[in-house]
């Protein structure tokens, strides 16, 4: 095999596992097992076992010695934890991208476009690729190689996040609330860009809170 | 030899080659052989490997395989880039630590007691050891895991080196710009140790432009 189609095919394992995780049909603490799950999409180990690493950088997957990997479990108050961060690293990065770009912002703007593709198309992993992609061309944009590797380090709970997301918002709302993000760098208005930015990423976090507040009601009920 | 004087001799090579780092005697990109060292210092090889590792540690060396170890070359802007990132995230963390910590600041205090402790007795090492103490102590008051672990991948100690190592801040004077935010802690105002923290980030990123040449 050539080393372009066996990238491919580690890339395409890794999306439809990701897929799965995001909704749902495998949840925490479940086993992947990488013959299973090889045989099951009828491909070698080595592309399963290669995407199964990039989940676990991501952190959506753990693994130890002598065992397979299983879905990781993230509690709500691991999510919350991701919030604060999140928002002052793409504060800083939507305020540092409105300066730089000087209105051009036709890399987060195509973010976007896939965004609404996708959401038309009813494509969950494609829109979560694109949201993902949106948020990180706005780190890009802010060209500071330190704030992309801070930003890169969050990890996973990001992506589990936008799982949250979608469970309670529709997809063109979803794809709606980027925007005021794009036209804030457009207009080169830095404090705007670094306020929607941050607003963004707060309510995410209103609706995990939310979620916990429920879950914590029903538990203290049942 | 004892492992106390092993790890004194390591300290020494650590050091030497900071100040030879910082003074500008070794470039960026120029090569660190370790028998050349050790043969100069009059050191075994062990200690100067270890003081490698250290400076690889602080990022402010990078080995490859096969090809030794170099200074790196960071550019200036990577020096400059740091301190917003690390402005926001100490902010942050002052201020979910104002809360965290609900008053008991001794953790604090002692670093800066060692700092001060450090700084009398010219000892640059344990000053850097215990301000970089200080920072991470205060990072996780948040009991955040996401900003501990975020914060880590900034290299904070390695900033903390240079701006000691190099001449920018007296060493008498590094532990009491850690006082503003301490009290501001002490206190439990979140806004105003958010401030304090952003300060004293920004205090060190005003030193670090007028440094850079």
């Amino acid at each position: 095999m050539s080393t372009i189609s066996r990238t491919v095919l580690r890339d395409q394992v890794k999306e439809i596992l990701l897929a799965r995780i995001i909704r749902g049909e495998l949840g925490p603490g479940d086993v992947l097992v990488e013959t299973r799950i090889a045989s099951d999409l009828g491909t070698s180990q080595a592309p399963v076992r290669e995407a199964l690493r990039d989940l676990e950088l991501l952190r959506l997957v753990e693994s130890e010695p002598f065992r397979s990997a299983r879905v990781r479990a993230v509690t709500d108050d691991d999510l919350l934890d991701v919030f604060p961060v999140r928002a002052v690293l793409e504060e800083l990065a939507a305020r540092e991208a409105a300066k730089r770009l000087a209105g051009d912002v036709a890399a987060i703007e195509a973010e976007v476009d896939g965004m609404r593709r996708a959401a038309a198309a009813d494509d969950l992993s494609a829109l979560l690729a694109h949201d993902i992609g949106f948020h990180r061309a706005v780190v890009e944009a802010a060209d500071n190689a330190v704030l992309l590797s801070a930003w890169l380090a969050l990890g996973i709970e990001v992506p589990t996040a936008f799982g949250v997301y979608w469970t309670t918002f529709d997809k063109n709302e979803l794809v709606a609330f980027h925007v005021p993000i794009v036209e804030a760098i457009r207009a080169g208005d830095a404090s705007a860009a670094g306020a929607e930015a941050r607003k963004h990423v707060r309510r995410t976090e209103r609706v995990v809170k939310r979620r916990r507040s429920e879950r914590a009601k029903r538990e203290a009920r049942g | 030899m004892t492992s106390v004087e092993r790890t004194v001799l390591r300290e020494q090579v650590k050091d030497i080659l900071l100040q030879r780092i910082i003074g500008g005697e070794i470039q960026p990109g120029e090569r660190l052989v370790e028998t050349r060292i050790a043969q100069e210092l009059g050191t075994s090889q062990a200690p100067v490997r270890e003081a490698l590792r250290d400076l690889e540690q602080l990022r402010l060396v990078e080995s490859a395989a096969f090809r030794g170890a170099r200074v790196r070359a960071f550019g200036d802007d990577e020096l400059i880039e740091i301190y917003p990132v690390r402005a926001v995230l100490e902010e942050l963390a002052a201020r979910l630590a104002a809360v965290g910590l609900a008053g008991d600041v001794s953790q604090l205090e002692a670093e800066i007691d060692a700092m001060r402790k450090a700084a009398r007795k010219g000892d640059l090492h344990q000053l850097v050891v215990h301000d970089f103490a200080f920072h991470r102590a205060m990072v996780e008051a948040t009991g955040n895991d996401v900003l501990v672990r975020v914060w880590k991948t900034l290299g904070v100690e390695g900033r903390i080196t240079l701006s000691i190592y190099g001449t920018a801040v007296e060493p008498q004077q590094a532990p009491e710009l850690h006082v503003p935010l301490l009290e501001a802690l002490r206190s439990g105002d979140a806004a105003a140790s958010g401030r304090e923290a952003r300060k004293h980030v920004e205090y060190f990123a005003r030193l670090a432009m007028k440094t850079r040449r």
